[in-house]
């Protein structure tokens, strides 16, 4: 067998294939161009469900092909997906490369010798008659001052100042790994679902009370089946500074009957138990309609929830009365009418007005408006007789995000990271002085060679270089052994 | 107060007019003796534009982030401020100048064009981490502006290598003014990275999600690896001088796009903020 293939099975070329920079670069452009498309193209997952569905019937043709292509849930598709993966890879390489060079560099400081010293951008040659261990103790004070940490051997110094800076861009890339781990590790354990409740209801946190739910691989059967109450909805919430927070709802969580948490969630203002975190999105009004029987006893009711979907501060639904067969249609707002008292707090009393539709298959048989405690005569053509359709309550109702991620820390850490290892890159930039003492044979002279350089900003080093080179020379001047 | 931050508004825009016209002439005529006044003039509208957002600060209770007016005002007087203290470090680039005052006074001026009205603060956006983001958003885009005002110093002072011109000999060497590039491109990175994760907490807080591919989400992080691929190309590949100064030159159009453009285009959570 040829070395090539040898390398091959012994893995090297996979190695090299990953450990390429080149590779990061074609990667990274990769995904910027994928990313383009992303943002050109509609994503499922960036719009509501009829949005996307309005820009697939006027589009039918681009979205089928969008479809088929997977381009409109681009960002989960398997190439995208898998651009991350080997970019991961990549990184991994490169870390494992860049730390062990950077723990290498920490643990053997390299001295080196006139011939390479004399090569560097800044170098300089001095010549004295002063003795060496007084030619040393200058070069350790001076340096020392500097910030420099020495390393000696024999007649040659290295001095090393942000020495931790060579850990910089290999923190950067660890800092990738973590987000990159982080984010895949919260999606695949992750469940986000919309809970729905009523002022005064309380719901379990259990999969069928969620009226969309959306779990991950590994965490599907894992809830945790605690209570959650909606104590109070507000519309207009002030918190305790006065500052206005919007609406407002303060949930109640309960382990076994006991309270274990009470808080008011507004935007801004997460709520986190056990992991879960709850923040209120949409809201609406509930107005409860009961339908009695001839004879005063209840036959079916319910709080109806109504959302205000075109922001006119109307809500609107539609629904089912039991198993009558009859079906209705509501508009109910809150309004405050001329004997409307003040309240408390100084706002006029609002108090509901409902507009009801009813159809008993198909057939309008009630249009008109009802106040609190209305009621109003629904004939049933097929029993033969009324029944009383009440209004008799209403109340806000509103739609908690509950989502449970625990790659959302380890984001956050990776976050902190990434900023700390690019401050250490950008301000820590590790430099190196390198000093050879030389004593002639011929003379009493001693000859020193110094020269220095930084990792990055080189050219910029020079000033600082300049300022240590200048008080050696000073020193070894005018100081006396 | 309206009316004061709005005259002050105007004044600072008036001053940096003046600079720009200044410092073009000097690059135009290579008159360095006037690039005092120049730089005098970004400072007396780096100082009535302080005052402008400060007085309007004060009366709206928010900080420049909400309005595409308050944004744009921003963005100018930090990019101001990191010209004028890095041409106070490095003295030898203060023709930078040339880009970094004609850039701002246009967006000054595009600012002016947009709705003055006071927003209040929605409540969605009471939040420490959106002004983090902002500041961030704001000192990043200022040290790239003066990268690129370097770069474009740089691709001059090359043209005219071969000739004896003394304005251009009197700049810094070319490996100065490379690493310069570099030394801004990085402190922009980190500012950027710094936007996104403050951008993300925030999100996690408002939304429930630390990062949902929002189209500005994505145009920031498209930026972010934009720069990410310019100090990698340096650092590892070899690439300085005049490859990476065409690289920061055709950069800041992506990152001003993701600053400004997306919500205009694409839509998305962002837009309601950045196109009103």
């Amino acid at each position: 067998m040829n070395d090539k293939i040898m390398d091959f099975i012994r893995g090297k070329k996979i190695a090299a294939f990953f450990k390429s920079r080149k590779l990061a670069i074609v990667l990274i452009l990769l995904i910027i161009i994928f990313s383009i498309i992303g943002t050109h193209i509609p994503q499922k997952s960036q719009l509501k469900l009829e949005v996307y569905n309005v820009w697939k019937t006027n589009h039918p043709t681009e979205a089928y092909y969008f479809e088929k292509l997977g381009l409109t849930g681009l960002f989960s598709s398997p190439i995208f997906i898998g651009l991350a993966g080997l970019l991961f890879i990549n990184t991994l390489f490169c870390t494992r490369i860049m730390f062990s060079n950077a723990f290498r560099r920490l643990s053997n400081p390299q001295f080196q010798k006139k011939a390479y010293i004399s090569g560097l951008e800044n170098n300089m040659e001095l010549r004295t008659e002063k003795e060496q261990k007084y030619i040393i103790s200058v070069l350790n004070s001076v340096l020392k001052s500097g910030g420099y940490k020495l390393f000696k051997e024999k007649n040659c110094i290295v001095a090393e100042k942000n020495r931790f800076g060579v850990f910089g861009t290999s923190l950067f890339h660890v800092s990738i790994l973590i987000i990159i781990l982080a984010a895949v590790y919260g999606s695949l354990g992750r469940m986000e679902g919309d809970m729905r409740l009523i002022e005064g209801q309380t719901l379990s946190e259990d999969h069928g009370n969620y009226i969309f739910v959306n779990e991950g691989p590994f965490f599907y059967g894992n809830h945790q089946k605690f209570d959650i109450s909606l104590e109070k909805f507000y519309t207009d919430y002030k918190d305790e500074t006065g500052t206005p927070r919007g609406t407002a709802g303060k949930l109640v969580i309960k382990e076994n009957g006991k309270k274990v948490k009470k808080d008011v969630v507004y935007s801004n203002n997460l709520m986190s138990y056990e992991g879960y975190t709850f923040l209120g999105n949409v809201y609406g009004l509930a107005p409860l309609l009961i339908l009695n029987n001839p004879d005063g006893t209840v036959y079916s009711g319910s709080y109806i929830t109504a959302s205000d979907t075109d922001s006119s501060g109307r809500y609107v639904s539609s629904f089912e009365i039991g198993d009558t067969g009859l079906e209705g249609v509501l508009m109910v707002y809150m309004t405050a009418p001329l004997t409307s008292e003040i309240t408390e707090s100084g706002e006029v009393k609002q108090t509901p007005i409902l507009f009801l539709k009813i159809f008993d298959r198909g057939n309008e048989i009630y249009d008109g408006k009802l106040r609190l405690n209305d009621t109003v005569r629904i004939y049933d053509k097929y029993l033969g007789y009324d029944r009383i359709l009440g209004f008799y309550d209403i109340k806000y109702w509103s739609n908690f995000y509950i989502v449970k991620d625990a790659g959302t820390l380890i984001v956050y850490a990776g976050i902190g990271l990434i900023t700390l290892s690019l401050m250490i890159s950008r301000f820590m930039i590790p430099k190196r002085v390198w000093v050879e003492v030389i004593k002639d044979e011929n003379s009493d002279a001693t000859g020193i060679y110094i020269g220095g350089k930084a990792d990055k900003f080189k050219f910029l080093y020079e000033d600082e270089y300049s300022i240590l080179t200048n008080k050696i020379k000073e020193r070894l001047q005018y100081g006396t052994n | 107060m309206g009316q004061i931050d709005w005259i002050m508004y105007l004044t600072a825009t008036t001053f940096y007019a003046l600079s720009s016209i200044v410092y073009i002439y000097c690059l135009v005529f290579k008159k360095e003796e006037r690039i005092s006044f120049a730089a005098n003039s970004a400072l007396a509208g780096l100082l009535f534009h302080g005052i402008s957002i400060a007085l309007r600060w004060a009366e709206v209770e928010h900080g420049p982030y909400i309005s595409m007016f308050e944004i744009l005002s921003g963005y100018a007087w930090v990019s101001v401020a990191i010209f004028l203290i890095a041409q106070q470090k490095f003295e030898k680039i203060r023709i930078v100048g040339f880009i970094v005052m004609p850039v701002s006074f246009l967006i000054m001026g595009a600012g002016s064009t947009y709705s003055r009205d006071i927003q209040l603060l929605p409540a969605s956006l009471r939040s420490y981490w959106l002004i983090a983001h902002a500041a961030f958003a704001n000192l990043a885009f200022g040290s790239i502006l003066v990268a690129v005002g370097i770069a474009v110093l740089y691709i001059l002072k090359e043209r005219h290598s071969d000739t004896v011109d003394s304005f251009y000999d009197r700049l810094p060497q070319l490996k100065v003014m490379d690493e310069l590039m570099y030394s801004f491109v990085a402190s922009g990175l980190l500012f950027l990275t710094i936007m996104i994760g403050a951008g993300a907490i925030w999100a996690n807080q408002t939304w429930g999600r630390y990062w949902g591919w929002d189209p500005t989400e994505t145009w920031s992080l498209i930026s972010w690896f934009v720069y990410g691929i310019c100090l990698h190309l340096r650092m590892n590949m070899g690439w300085t001088g005049k490859k990476v100064a065409w690289l920061i030159i055709f950069s800041i159009f992506v990152l001003a796009f993701s600053f400004l453009g997306v919500g205009y285009v694409y839509g998305g959570l962002h837009a309601d903020y950045l196109t009103s």
